[in-house]
């Protein structure tokens, strides 16, 4: 069975455009979600976003195609760091790629002018909007043909991307596959309605603090953009190109609960049963893993439902667990590719993040070991990187030491 | 090593889709916008589960495809639904109006969760959207993971429906197929070479599959050659 080993990995979210920028921030704890300023929503709705700033510079730089921006930013970046030109990836047979990503979500401006046929920003969206989860995927892998695979599981997309690409890899499949998630859904509708379905934050009053997964303070969580992205090769492709590996993705495990459609299981029950199976996938005991980047979305329902789950899996010796979404926000179809890569970064650097805006833990969140305040430095083996979705979607990932 | 496949097809909206729309009720599927993926996914998912057959202790896998750019007509100001001199207000009326699920054009889980629901033991699943060869990485997948043990059985359903756009009926549909290994080989090696069919050549097979839905199982022999 071909081992899966990651060599590059790339990213751009709400602090920052980089691998470098976004893992100093997550590391420092340093939030970057701030008042929602894309668009207009309504009175009562959430007014707090991670919004990934301007390139070069500072505010906010708008375009209708930024999930295009972002995603290839990141993609570029991995395959920089793995070494690899894109050209020869895209054209080498053995080569794939599996990316998460929910489409473009229009502003309302933005979709108007687009159905009436005119340009925005220069740009005719009028075949964009009328196909926008199309669109964007072509956008994205259409380079690799029937080579690509666009994953739609809500948000443990990413994470299943990331499972996906280890999946093909382990079977011999491929050899090298680019996997990564991005979204670009900061919206009037998207926020309209994840508003009225109750699960974005009410702390439209302290919008940097306002993602604070496990706190007993927790109100919903903030919808962010970005994307993550990574290089998984099997060993033969690592060996025979000489590059070192930042982390071996060693196992992955999948579960869907139909218990509720929006609603985590009850006791955590389903969410266990992905990690078990990203453990027993891996081949890992559970002493194994000295880190768990959770989804912690800093809802009530996933913060202590996924707490009680972990608990199920790991009983009283859990080890340390955080949420980077504390820092991020909540990028949806792209969160659990970014914290994989982060996942990674944990292995890679020694350093564990910490959970940003965690300030009491919520009596109900039933693990001994939130990582709050600082991040931790010591050596770690193995991480797990939980990613659930809407309608019981549950992923988990098991990345190990080279 | 060979994959045992059968398959099922739901082409417009027969008796199928009214029979399954009462299933998403609880999702107040009022309005024809979000639901007719998910309901003709179902509904080809179900004609691939056999009559008494009891699946429990076998692992499954669902691999669900599909063009569903389904709900733009929710903000289509054209469309009645929505006021455009009040855009805003427009929206917090209709997502108050409707199940805030529905509106959401990211629900993309509906059929992997009803599927779940028939009491599957659901190993694997995944669900690919909107690009040209969805269907070809559903049903590859299945394979994939039936020949490489991660799964008993795989049920890769693809559909397509317009939501609102220009789309004719005939084109609005699903197509169902089950793999199941019959044969055990070297697992991951078997999976390579029949995944690794080109697409044209995955989607002939698949037309067959189409031609002969509802017409029993048709085996497909994997490719000479594998690695």
């Amino acid at each position: 069975m071909a081992r899966a080993l990651i060599t590059g990995v790339g990213s751009v979210c709400p602090v920052g455009w980089g691998i470098d920028e976004c893992w100093q921030a997550v590391v420092a704890g340093r939030s970057g979600t701030a008042r929602l300023e894309i668009v207009e929503v309504g009175e009562n709705d959430c007014k707090v976003a991670g919004q990934v700033p301007a390139r070069d510079g500072d505010g906010y730089e708008s375009s209708p195609l930024r999930l295009l921006d972002f995603y290839r930013f990141a993609e570029a970046e991995a395959l920089e760091r793995a070494g690899l030109e894109r050209e020869s990836v895209v054209a080498d047979p053995r080569a794939r790629a599996a990316v998460a990503s929910h489409g473009f979500a229009w502003k309302i401006d933005e979709f108007t002018a687009g159905r009436r046929g005119e340009p925005v920003g220069g740009i005719d969206l009028s075949d964009f909007v009328r196909r926008p989860q199309q669109s964007a995927h072509e956008g994205i892998g259409a380079d690799f043909g029937d080579r690509y695979s666009g994953i739609t599981t809500a948000c443990s997309a990413g994470g299943v991307a990331v499972l996906e690409a280890g999946e093909m890899v382990r079977s011999g499949l491929a050899d090298i596959v680019v996997t990564g998630g991005v979204d670009a859904n900061i919206n009037e509708l998207i926020v309209a309605i994840h508003s009225r379905m109750g699960v974005l934050t009410s702390h439209n009053s302290t919008p940097e603090s306002a993602s604070r997964p496990f706190d007993a303070t927790h109100a919903g969580f903030v919808i962010a953009e970005g994307a993550g992205v990574m290089v998984v090769e099997s060993e033969r492709s690592v060996e025979a190109r000489g590059v070192e590996p930042i982390a071996e993705l060693s196992g992955w495990g999948t579960a869907i609960s139909t218990a509720h459609l929006t609603a985590g299981s009850e006791g955590g029950e389903i969410q266990a049963l992905a990690m078990q199976r990203a453990l027993d996938s891996a081949g890992a005991g559970p002493d194994e893993v000295d880190y768990i980047n959770m989804h912690g979305t800093s809802t009530e329902d996933n913060d202590v439902s996924e707490s009680e789950g972990v608990r199920k899996v790991f009983g009283a010796a859990a080890p340390p667990v955080s949420s980077t979404k504390g820092v991020t926000g909540h990028l949806l179809g792209g969160a659990g590719a970014l914290e994989a890569v982060f996942g990674a970064m944990a292995i890679h650097s020694s350093t564990l993040p910490p959970t940003a805006n965690l300030n009491e833990v919520d009596p109900r969140c039933c693990l001994d070991d939130y990582i709050a305040d600082r991040a931790r430095h010591g050596a770690c083996r193995g991480v797990l990187s939980n990613s659930f979705g809407l309608a019981g979607s549950n992923a988990s990932l098991m990345l190990r030491q080279p | 090593m060979r994959a045992l496949v059968s398959t099922s097809a739901k082409i417009g909206f027969g008796d199928p889709y009214e029979l399954n729309h009462r299933e998403l009720v609880p999702f107040r599927h009022d309005r024809r916008c979000v639901a007719d993926f998910e309901v003709l996914t179902l509904a080809c998912f179900k004609e691939l589960l056999r009559d008494d057959e009891d699946l429990s202790g076998r692992g499954c896998g669902l691999y669900f495809a599909g063009a569903k750019d389904t709900l733009q007509l929710d903000i289509d100001f054209s469309n009645g639904v929505a006021d455009e001199s009040d855009r805003v207000g427009a929206l917090t009326a209709m997502a108050d109006e409707l199940n805030p699920l529905l509106p959401l054009h990211k629900l993309y889980n509906i059929g992997l969760y009803l599927a779940a629901k028939e009491g599957l033991d659901c190993r694997r699943h995944c669900q690919y959207t909107n690009h040209g060869h969805a269907d070809h990485s559903a049903v590859a997948a299945a394979v994939r993971d039936v020949c490489s043990g991660v799964v008993d059985l795989g049920f890769a359903v693809f559909a397509q429906a317009p939501g609102g756009f220009e789309l004719p009926p005939e084109s609005v549909g699903a197509v169902g197929v089950r793999v199941e290994a019959v044969e055990s080989g070297d697992g991951a090696g078997d999976a390579v070479e029949l995944s690794g069919l080109a697409q044209p050549a995955m989607l002939l097979q698949l037309e067959r599959l189409h031609s002969n839905a509802g017409g029993g199982n048709l085996t497909i022999e994997l490719p000479d050659g594998r690695s």
